[in-house]
């Protein structure tokens, strides 16, 4: 990667201080998305759901075919639990940032496909967080989203990042320079 | 690279968690329903012979001080579910799990019928709160799908009999939340005969039937 906004080599303290930022919120935002999910969160707070809810949800989009939804009510928030704690420590932050902007386009295109149909489907998006019935608003936070956390897949975690640790010491002249 | 490990571990750990979940047969009980597009919906059932009160009755004036159905609130609680559970000619045995607004209120007024031992009958409104505060069908309970998770069930739930006779209903058509309760009240609370009100509250006020309105206590 040699963008010459944000290359290894010659990004400014500030822009490695917000990619830090944008990183650690967008891992904030989907651990606690996929913990709601998996009813985690149930006894610290009413925000959470549960796969139960969850799976209704899905099945409220009808997009899937009922024997897919059980394991994709599973699939996604630990999707998102193992993208937002790799996004977290900054290990293999740029897969994680392509996998939650993946998931972000998916959602974004289901959403679009419940306003066509409309279809009265409540927004799980976050459990009980952010919810009420997905509309435009839905659609564009997570477009929103979208380029907050493209921004880590495009130029990497930034400062504090496990993986840069690896780099360095897998390029001694890294460390020196 | 990453994309996919990411993604293979987010896969493996789904698997297995849905393979140990205690909510997997609840998800897969839910799942298999069938859906009014597919024709499964309200099967089909004789109309009642039998109501204890005429509609045109009931819509006037509901029966019970507090409108309630016999419901939990009105003295069901703690009485010792009742042998005969389905008095008269009104046979619950013939009813599917999604019944008409004609059904559900001959279950309503079961526990004012002239039988010795009327059942105990419980409504409950599973749409959101605002709904629910505008109107509800007199008497009926306030629980939504996340009143499991959050704990918000009614206190004297644990005292209604698991033979009473539940409807739900939310705000029919395409709303699951009744289904999301129902599944829950026989899977997690082992209630046997739990009944979705198909046409739900809309069905409901279109019949000209009473509602309440606002907190009674939900």
């Amino acid at each position: 990667m040699t963008s010459a906004c944000c290359s290894t080599n010659s990004t400014s303290a500030g822009a490695r201080a917000g990619l830090l930022a944008a990183r650690w919120l967008m891992a904030g935002l989907f651990l606690f998305s996929g913990a709601a999910k998996l009813g985690w969160l149930d006894s610290i707070t009413t925000a959470g759901i549960d796969p139960y809810t969850f799976a209704g949800s899905v099945k409220g989009f009808r997009l899937l075919h009922n024997d897919l939804i059980p394991f994709v009510t599973f699939f996604v928030p630990w999707l998102e639990v193992v993208s937002g704690a790799a996004l977290l420590l900054g290990l293999w932050a740029r897969g994680a940032a392509r996998v939650i902007a993946a998931l972000l386009i998916l959602f974004c295109l289901a959403m679009l496909t419940v306003i066509i149909r409309g279809l009265d489907v409540e927004c799980t998006c976050f459990g009980k967080f952010l919810g009420g019935a997905v509309n435009w608003w839905s659609i564009l936070r997570n477009v929103v989203l979208l380029a907050i956390i493209w921004s880590v897949a495009r130029y990497g975690p930034g400062m504090l990042a496990v993986e840069n640790a690896f780099n360095r010491a897998a390029s001694p002249l890294d460390r020196n320079g | 690279m990453q994309f996919t490990l990411l993604a293979a571990i987010a896969a493996g750990a789904a698997g297995l968690h849905l393979r140990t979940h205690s909510q997997r047969g609840m998800i897969e009980a839910y799942l298999q329903r069938p859906t009014a597009a597919e024709g499964g919906a309200s099967p089909a059932v004789d109309p009642l012979p039998h109501s204890s009160v005429p509609k045109s009755d009931v819509g006037d004036e509901p029966p019970g001080e507090n409108g309630g159905a016999g419901n939990a609130n009105d003295g069901g609680v703690g009485e010792p579910p009742a042998e005969q559970t389905a008095p008269g000619p009104f046979s619950l045995a013939s009813l599917g799990e999604m019944i008409t607004v004609e059904q559900a209120l001959n279950i309503y007024n079961l526990p004012f019928s002239d039988e010795p031992d009327p059942p105990t009958v419980i409504f409950i409104d599973a749409r959101e709160r605002e709904h629910f505060l505008k109107a509800h069908v007199p008497g009926a309970y306030h629980i939504t799908p996340q009143s499991f998770v959050n704990s918000t069930l009614p206190d004297d739930m644990e005292f209604w009999p698991k033979d009473s006779i539940i409807v739900v209903y939310c705000s029919g058509g395409d709303c699951d939340s009744s289904h999301l309760v129902r599944t829950r009240l026989i899977h997690e609370r082992l209630f046997e005969r739990v009944f979705i009100m198909e046409a739900g509250l809309p069905g409901w006020i279109e019949a000209q039937l009473p509602t309440d309105a606002g907190d009674a206590g939900n």
